[in-house]
């Protein structure tokens, strides 16, 4: 190779450099390397990776700066966490962008159309000046227990999915500050000054202050994000927000308070996943995967009883501004959560990776098949089957393939976009979908066939 | 409720709470007090603050793919981005430390409008990591030489420059949390990462690197809120009186730190990463860390009991020489490293003598021999010239042979029963002070005593993907490569100073 450099007129011949032309120093979970995985793993390391001669700084006690102690939870594998979303700053700023712009266009406008003046008063007061107002607190106490998870997690990827959390927090924490401003300019004599007073001593919110604090105060990080996304979110989150005002807002006139809870309502469920995606890294360890389930056991069980408690506590509100009492919703909300963490093998639901005395007479009862007419979706997907899934029985039958598997047919649309070469969505893939047997289930960016013919949740 | 930025950042900030419940003491001990008032100067809310930054980031990232059609990869001097294998990875450690300062901070610091300031920042250290790690892979795609770049996290990790940024930077976040604010946002990011962020990208486009000048100036933009929260803490904790000795042997042992550290990394990318030089370090370092920081920021804090670094006049002569050192040091292990290292010539001595007269006696020498030993074909390595390998400071982690090798103020310090070695009376009197914090680093000689340098190279990877070609090579304008089997033939055996 020849160059020549600005400023010089020397030409210099040199041989042809090898390297790499991408990072090297971690397999992508795809053929090619995500820009999430790209700006985001191998940050962090340590004496039992890569920094061999130890830690050059230690806190002034000699504590290291990370340690397997900062978790009752034990992981050979940390550096393999990956978030589900695959989320970076960019998106994460720029969807945090658009949500924030949305909602500071759309609330003045529907209040100021005339929207405002039909919420009902007793809605107005207390509920949203009183209670909703007071959610604040919430997301501060979440957002600093939070916080203290991205300074000990360990691992890059763990952190930051962690601290995009915690952000989230902050913001639907001022999103509902802005809101009370719209609604105080909106309503007169409106005011959110008795929030603090709710915060602080109202019995309706004394036990979800209590819950935060000791959330607030626990010191193992894994716990903190277990107690928050696996418990009182899905519970005391899910029963004062979606249950209780989201529900009954429209019927008190109040169409804006919905739309800020959904927004926050989106990151929460993205918050479950990345939780949901940790907790099956760990119970997936080979070394401490049982160990790990004992713990987790240990903590869901105490803090769903104090969120329950708080939960419970919120009975008045429904009371005074639902459409019915309490029972229901936190009967749905409980076995929601349940579902959540059978679905994790952990509580009521089949512990996995524990024996099954029915696998081996489940046979053919286990066996999901689709057919897939010929099609360039149809070639990806073979090749995505014959990599993903090797198990399974690819049978060309001239002008389709019929593709059968003992468990489960999971097609996912971005892995299959990388082998077809361009983004694929379900529906472009079902246009090749001829038949199936099993269960299946579509969803925004997976076609699974599933084995059980009812969902977990329909079992006793 | 009349509403205005003033009225919804204080509503904002109003949700601290005295906690009934629950373990409350505090999560990382301090030595001081922490005044429940803090202020920060910028009042930013997230809705403007993702505004504000989704439009930096079209920007930037734009620009980074815009890059890619002008072609600009091919035209930058190769000097510069092979000191960027180094220096990059060593910048986003600190980006990335910082990110779980800001969480360990806002654990600590019991004042909500500082923790909104520091939330914002956490989101930004975010930000400049994964910027960084853009601009990376566009090196890693796309500059002439990816090799180095491709296991630069692996290599930052293990190669004694990367120990630098890890020394310090770690301690972002690894301390008392008021020490770390004082290092991350007083004395890293207010005094010196200016030079490497503001006036360092003058030097890239100088030299035909237009990607990393975009990048650094969109980071440094969020730097100056960070400033300002190191202000704000610093205006909070010397609310009490008590504490100002404390935050004067912190200021004292960040400032020195920092010193050593940056000044020898920074000045080194900056001059002998260059080929044009329209600056010295020494210049903007006067203008940057002298006139700026403590003239115009730590001078006025004197009325409150803030000392200047009693340390800054050593420092001044310092950083004179410490980067030629660092500069030589490097050069000498080429073989260790994951860039190549360019030979200095009559050009590089001329600009050199003419901004730090005396250079030339104290380093010319050493250039000359360094580039008559250059070529495969040569059979010998300067590093096998030197009559012994230096260790490194157990503090900032620089060769000890700082500031010049003819006045090395090296020494050995005991502790515990052990010897630890020092660069320098300020990181003598650092490790003294904080044995416990600095003592745990095992000396990078010492895994490799005894070893061949082949085998070292072999063990750190520092081979291209063809087996033998090394990454590492002690000139850029070489016919034929070293590889790993000439480095066999000379036989050299690494051997602890310290054994």
């Amino acid at each position: 190779m020849r160059y020549t450099v600005p400023g010089q007129h020397e030409v210099v011949a040199t041989p042809p450099f090898e390297g790499h032309r991408t990072f090297t120093w971690f397999t992508p979970r795809r053929r090619a390397a995500t820009e999430y995985e790209l700006y985001t793993v191998g940050q962090q390391s340590d004496p039992g990776q890569w920094l061999h001669v130890g830690w050059p700084i230690r806190f002034d006690d000699g504590r290291e700066p990370y340690t397997a102690s900062s978790t009752a939870i034990r992981c050979g594998n940390w550096a393999g966490y990956r978030d589900p979303a695959g989320l970076w700053q960019r998106p994460y700023v720029a969807a945090a962008n658009h949500t924030e712009q949305a909602l500071a266009r759309l609330i003045p406008a529907e209040l100021s159309a005339g929207l405002g003046s039909g919420i009902d008063a007793d809605w107005l007061d207390p509920m949203l000046s009183r209670y909703y107002a007071a959610w604040p607190f919430v997301e501060y106490g979440l957002f600093l227990a939070l916080c203290y998870a991205v300074r000990e997690a360990l691992g890059d990827t763990i952190a930051f999915s962690i601290a995009f959390q915690a952000g989230d927090r902050m913001r639907h924490l001022q999103d509902i500050v802005h809101l009370m401003f719209d609604l105080a300019e909106t309503r007169e004599g409106f005011t959110d000054s008795g929030a603090r007073d709710a915060w602080m001593t109202d019995p309706v919110l004394v036990p979800a202050r209590e819950n935060i604090e000791r959330i607030v105060s626990c010191r193992d990080w894994f716990e903190i994000v277990v107690a928050v996304n696996l418990v009182f979110e899905p519970i005391v989150g899910r029963l004062m927000k979606t249950e209780f005002l989201a529900r009954n807002a429209p019927r008190h006139g109040d169409a804006v308070t919905p739309l800020v809870l959904a927004s926050a309502h989106t990151d929460t469920e993205r918050h479950r996943a990345a939780t949901a995606e940790l907790v099956r890294l760990v119970l997936a360890d080979p070394s401490h995967g049982d160990a790990n389930r004992t713990v987790l056991a240990g903590w869901l069980d105490t803090w769903t009883a104090e969120s329950i408690r708080a939960a419970e506590a919120l009975a008045p509100l429904f009371s005074a501004g639902g459409a019915g009492t309490i029972g229901s919703c936190l009967s749905r909300v409980l076995a929601d959560q349940l579902d959540l963490l059978a679905g994790l093998g952990l509580g009521g639901g089949q512990q996995a990776g524990a024996a099954d005395p029915a696998a081996s007479r489940a046979g053919r009862a286990r066996r999901v098949g689709i057919s897939l007419m010929l099609s360039a979706e149809t070639e990806a997907a073979v090749v995505l089957v014959r990599e993903q899934m090797p198990d399974s029985a690819v049978d060309l039958r001239g002008p389709y393939y019929k593709i059968e598997r003992d468990g489960e047919l999971d097609f996912d649309m971005a892995k299959l976009g990388d082998r077809l070469g361009r983004d694929i969505d379900t529906d472009t893939f079902l246009v090749s979908m001829s038949s199936y047997y099993g269960r299946i289930v579509v969803s925004d960016h997976h076609v699974t066939i599933h084995p059980e013919i009812l969902p977990d949740r329909f079992r006793s | 409720m009349a509403r205005s930025l003033e009225t919804v950042h204080a509503k904002a900030k109003s949700y601290d709470w005295p906690f009934t419940v629950g373990d409350q003491r505090p999560k990382f001990p301090t030595r001081y007090t922490i005044p429940a008032t803090g202020k920060d100067p910028f009042r930013m809310l997230i809705r403007d603050y993702v505004k504000m930054e989704a439009e930096k980031d079209d920007r930037t990232h734009g620009f980074l793919d815009g890059v890619l059609r002008m072609g600009t990869a091919g035209e930058v001097q190769p000097r510069f981005m092979e000191c960027m294998k180094l220096t990059l990875p060593g910048l986003t450690f600190a980006e990335f430390a910082a990110v779980a300062a800001t969480g360990g901070i806002i654990s600590s610091v019991q004042n909500q409008e500082l923790r909104q300031g520091y939330h914002a920042q956490m989101l930004d250290e975010i930000r400049h990591t994964q910027l960084e790690m853009t601009l990376r892979d566009y090196y890693v795609r796309h500059w002439r030489d990816p090799a180095g770049f491709d296991i630069s996290q692996k290599a930052l990790y293990q190669h004694p420059g990367g120990l630098v940024s890890i020394g310090l930077f770690q301690n972002f976040n690894t301390g008392d949390p008021v020490d770390c604010i004082v290092n991350l946002n007083v004395c890293v990011e207010t005094a010196f990462t200016n030079i490497l962020l503001v006036a360092a990208p003058q030097i890239a486009v100088a030299n035909g690197e237009h990607a990393m000048a975009t990048t650094f100036l969109s980071i440094q933009s969020d730097e100056a809120r960070h400033m300002a929260n190191g202000y704000g803490s610093l205006m909070a904790v010397l609310q009490d009186e008590n504490n100002v000795p404390a935050l004067n042997r912190a200021l004292e042992r960040h400032f020195w730190h920092s010193h050593k550290a940056l000044d020898s990394l920074v000045g080194w990318q900056s001059e002998y990463g260059a080929t044009v030089r329209p600056w010295s370090y020494y210049d903007q370092w006067q203008e940057w860390v002298v006139d700026d920081f403590i003239g115009g920021y730590i001078d006025r804090l004197t009325e409150f009991g803030v000392q200047p670094p009693r340390r800054l006049a050593q420092a001044d002569e310092d950083v004179r020489w410490s980067h030629h050192t660092l500069a030589q040091a490097f050069a000498a292990m080429w073989p260790l490293n994951f860039w190549r290292s360019d030979a200095m010539g009559p050009a590089d001595f001329e600009w050199f003598e003419n901004h730090y007269p005396g250079w030339h006696g104290a380093y010319g020498g050493f250039w000359d021999t360094y580039r008559q030993l250059a070529h495969p074909s040569s059979g010998r390595l300067i590093l096998a010239e030197l009559p012994g390998l230096p260790p490194f400071c157990q503090v900032c982690q620089l060769p000890c042979v700082m500031p010049r090798p003819d006045r090395n103020e090296f020494r050995l310090v005991e502790w515990q029963g052990a010897r630890y070695a020092a660069c320098s009376e300020g990181c003598e009197w650092i490790f003294r002070t904080w044995p416990v914090a600095h003592a745990g680093r095992r000396q990078f000689w010492a895994r490799y005593h005894g070893w061949d340098l082949a085998d070292v190279i072999e063990d750190l990877g520092y081979v291209r993907p063809d087996g033998k070609t090394l990454i590492g090579q002690p000139a850029l304008d070489l016919d034929r490569l070293w590889t790993i089997d000439d480095i066999r033939a000379i036989g050299f055996e690494v051997k602890d100073p310290l054994a």
